[in-house]
């Protein structure tokens, strides 16, 4: 898994790439904590690169998105691939995670928490 | 049934990358959809990672076996271990509807495939076998 972020103000775009899956999922707990510092952090986190999200990946976002919350930070998942959103939907993780189809409307997203 | 083929890999997380490339151009070459392909990726990865984190149990030099055959209209992926038995049976079925932050990846399996197979490995260990099965190609 590769990333890059891009900060605009508070706000930070967390763009990843490849695959997350056991052998990744510490560094991307690692990059996500990092990015939600503390209240009114603003996180987007751009999935379209990502091909692969399997479980543990999962866990990562579900404690990223309680992080967030407990902390007073917004933290949403954007363009995700259909095979990523597949693993939202199987997990029912779609429910709870704050999910935007494209990165413009995880922006708005973003505006509106 | 076509000859099958094998890869073998070290009981590291960091292998399970190499395993998949390996089975997607295996899958490629018999002729899955992206989206079939994209469902075997996730429960390889799946089934390679409990095998590496709970029955190898960090022996990394451990071998594990990824064997795949076309049988009929089905692709069929197998992951050999020699780690200790391990019975799915054991395990409670997870609650998807109960959301936390752990342990998706069983249910994941049995989600995406058309069929999983878990049985004793001759011996000794075991055989999980991952089946999806080739739409199209043999529909009336």
């Amino acid at each position: 898994m590769e990333h890059t972020v891009e900060q605009h103000g508070s706000r930070r775009i967390v763009h990843l790439e490849g695959a997350i899956d056991v052998s990744t999922a510490i560094h991307l707990r690692e990059l996500l904590g990092d990015q939600l510092h503390g209240p009114g952090a603003e996180v987007l986190v751009d999935l379209s690169g990502v091909r692969l999200l399997d479980s543990s990946g999962i866990g990562i976002l579900v404690t990223a998105h309680r992080r967030a919350e407990s902390l007073g930070a917004r933290l949403v998942l954007a363009a995700p691939q259909p095979a990523v959103a597949k693993v939202f939907e199987l997990t029912r993780t779609n429910k709870l995670l704050k999910i935007a189809s494209t990165l413009a409307e995880g922006r708005m997203a973003l505006d509106a928490l | 049934m076509t000859d099958g083929a094998h890869f073998a890999i070290t009981a590291r997380l960091a292998a399970i990358d190499e395993a998949r490339t390996w089975v997607v151009s295996q899958a490629r070459a018999a002729g899955l959809d992206d989206e079939a392909i994209a469902d075997l990726e996730l429960a390889m990865t799946e089934a390679l990672a409990n095998v590496i984190r709970h029955g190898h149990g960090g022996d990394s030099a451990a071998l594990i076996d990824v064997a795949v055959a076309v049988v009929d209209d089905r692709f069929e992926v197998s992951i050999l271990d020699r780690a200790p038995s391990f019975v799915a049976s054991d395990i409670p079925p997870r609650d998807l509807d109960n959301v936390a932050e752990g342990g998706y990846g069983l249910s994941l399996i049995d989600l995406v495939m058309d069929e999983v197979r878990r049985a004793p490995r001759a011996g000794g260990g075991n055989v999980v076998t991952l089946v999806k099965r080739r739409k199209g190609r043999f529909d009336a």
